[in-house]
């Protein structure tokens, strides 16, 4: 009798145990706002085998002396983890060394893996090693940022995924200000653009303009280059402000210059009384909405891309079609889900 | 003076030595080193850096040193691609370019010669200006799209290897030759040995002077197209860093900053180290930054190496 308790006891034990490991199980804990964009760009993915052989792949990213890339190869070591496959990820000195980039991957097309993941520091630097993983039937999984008609060109065939809707994240926030200012009757908005030129700048300032335009009663004033900068920032939303003293709404391109245009807001004595929206959610801008002094910041999760991309290439190395237009969800952030995003990685 | 010669030879013996211990390494701790496909990706990623730090070892030799490579490399890189994109025939613009980095190279020699101002300062401040003209030229945007013939320069196969290393090849070949055989070589030596008593035995102090940075500036030059041609693209941050790398290669190969020998198979063998190093960590999957742990720790040994050697030498010379 006693042995029983004692059986009954441990498989008690061994059932509270495993519990968390089922999901849905008995987590009364709702998902998160990571975990269920986490969740829809895996859905847009669809099933992703496990995979029988034990697969090798190899990752060059850019640079790992900044935080993005670094939280973009922790999510390439959790797919690796949860798929049993080996990953090796490598990054480039810094965010310029474009022959560099260019030697470790070449160098990893020598070493066989299954599949490759290569996140490209211009549209062109990467092109040379495509080609020999052309040439040697090794699947390359990278994004949109390649110049395809080059790379064709040269014989090369990377899977190209979407991955940044730089679009949709100016329209995401914009579309906040333009909605919020709406229903207090309208108001004057301006966008703070990035490095003229840049790619990521234009598309986020292209959706910002179109969700500004959508609202009648939303009139835009001006749309200016911040150059990803703070200093530049800062004086550009001094400029707007003496230029427009009824501005109540600025949609900037990333955060730090959402930080600059809230400082500048403050400095004028204009607390509060501009709505500022940014991208990126950095760790200052979390704090800033939690403070209340930033409106709001469309956040993007490196760690889900870098799990994403390890995932395409684990079904590409198994000879799986991608959508090739994949696209990471992205989130806007503000003060009434910011408790809710502690886990936003 | 013959055993200096022997203890020379033993250097660079010892740098072979060592090369060939790094591949036994690499191929022991990993399958995919020992293979020609990676080792003549070794060859075409050491091609760059071979052919610049030959040209720097004639400087280094000259008691000088060129911290203006990287930007020559970017600017005449933008030279031969604008002119490229005029519709030029590639070899016209080719030639171009090599022009112009040989017209950057004069004026930092101006600047060393003529002005007498100290060769570090010199092309510490045109390597400012040089990467500025780059910038504002291309507007900071890439120029890129060439014609098949010269991209195949820089991604073309001659036979068996990369055409880049032929190209390194040559460049060696010629820079040894100058260095061994000609009067501009013996001179460029003796001016960086003693510039006074070069001058007073009638070398042309600053003719040679000048010379040895045009000749600097021209490899770089040439570097600067081999990369153009490689990555089909021509920007104004190409070649950053590569002065560093170059005199990394120029002091592991045994030229002494103190002047007077120049050692252009050492500078070979001292990119080659470098570039097998760079190859071999990322095919062992060391991470970047530990990659240049490793390089830098390998370069202060060599370098520590070449300390001892010169005291033997010294030795060598009061005994005989």
């Amino acid at each position: 009798m006693l042995r029983n308790e004692w059986l009954f006891g441990l498989i008690l034990l061994l059932v509270v145990w495993t519990l968390p490991l089922f999901p849905g199980s008995a987590s009364a804990e709702p998902m998160t706002p990571w975990e269920k964009a986490r969740a829809a760009t895996f859905a847009k993915l669809g099933e992703v085998p496990r995979p029988d052989a034990p697969l090798k792949i190899g990752t060059v990213l850019v640079t790992l002396s900044n935080p993005f890339w670094v939280s973009m190869k922790e999510g390439y070591e959790n797919a690796a983890r949860e798929f049993g496959v080996t990953i090796d990820v490598q990054a480039a000195p810094q965010e310029n060394s474009v022959a560099n980039q260019l030697n470790i991957l070449e160098n990893m097309v020598a070493k066989d893996y299954d599949a490759l993941c290569a996140h490209t520091i211009t549209a062109r630097n990467l092109i040379p090693a495509f080609v020999k993983a052309a040439r040697k039937g090794i699947p390359v999984v990278s994004d949109n940022r390649v110049d395809l008609a080059a790379a064709h060109e040269a014989g090369a065939e990377p899977i190209t995924l979407g991955l940044v809707d730089f679009y949709g994240q100016g329209r995401l926030g914009a579309e906040y200000i333009a909605r919020t200012l709406s229903e207090k009757g309208g108001g004057k908005v301006a966008i703070i653009e990035g490095l003229p030129g840049a790619p990521q700048s234009e598309a986020r300032t292209r959706g910002a303009k179109d969700a500004f335009e959508a609202f009648p009663d939303v009139e835009m004033v001006s749309s200016q280059p911040g150059n990803w900068d703070r200093a530049k920032a800062f004086s550009v939303t001094q400029n707007l402000i003496q230029a427009h003293p009824d501005l109540a709404g600025i949609q900037c391109a990333n955060d730090i210059m959402a930080l600059a245009a809230v400082e500048a807001i403050e400095a004028a004595g204009k607390t509060g009384r501009i709505m500022v929206v940014g991208i990126d959610l950095i760790p200052q801008g979390k704090e800033a909405i939690r403070q209340g002094r930033l409106a709001g910041s469309v956040a993007f999760s490196p760690f889900v891309i870098g799990e994403t991309v390890a995932r395409a290439a684990i079904a590409a190395a198994q000879g799986l079609k991608i959508p090739e237009d994949l696209e990471v969800v992205s989130v806007l952030a503000t003060k009434d889900n910011i408790g809710r995003l502690a886990d936003w990685k | 003076m013959k055993r200096v010669g022997r203890l020379n030879r033993l250097q660079r013996m010892g740098l072979l030595a060592f090369l060939a211990g790094l591949a036994v390494l690499f191929s022991l701790l990993s399958p995919h080193f020992l293979r020609w496909e990676n080792l003549s990706n070794v060859l075409l990623q050491s091609a760059v850096q071979i052919v610049v730090a030959v040209g720097m070892t004639l400087v280094v030799a000259t008691r000088g040193i060129d911290l203006s490579v990287g930007s020559v490399m970017a600017l005449s890189g933008i030279v031969t691609a604008g002119l490229m994109k005029a519709h030029w025939a590639w070899d016209l613009a080719l030639l171009a370019g090599l022009a112009s980095g040989a017209t950057m190279g004069a004026l930092n020699g101006l600047g060393v010669a003529l002005l007498g101002i100290n060769p570090f300062i010199v092309t510490l401040g045109t390597a400012g200006i040089f990467r500025a003209v780059a910038l504002i030229a291309t507007d900071a945007r890439p120029i890129y799209g060439f014609p098949l013939g010269f991209r195949a320069l820089g991604s073309g196969r001659w036979g068996p290897l990369p055409s880049s290393a032929l190209i390194a090849l040559a460049a060696f070949v010629f820079g040894a030759l100058v260095v061994a055989w000609t009067r501009f070589g013996t001179n460029a030596r003796a001016v960086g040995d003693n510039l006074e008593a070069a001058y007073r035995l009638g070398v042309p102090v600053t003719r040679t002077r000048i010379g040895i940075y045009t000749l600097c500036s021209t490899f770089a030059a040439l570097g600067g197209i081999i990369v153009t041609a490689r990555l089909n693209t021509a920007e104004a941050i190409a070649g950053m860093g590569i002065e560093l790398e170059a005199i990394a290669a120029v002091v592991m190969g045994g030229t002494s900053f103190a002047g007077g020998e120049a050692s252009v198979p050492g500078t070979l063998l001292g990119a080659l180290i470098i570039g097998t190093l760079a190859n071999g960590l990322t095919i062992i999957n060391v991470p970047t930054y530990y990659q240049q742990l490793v390089i830098g720790v390998v370069f202060m040994v060599a370098v520590l190496a070449d300390r001892l050697r010169r005291r033997t030498q010294r030795n060598a010379l009061f005994e005989t």
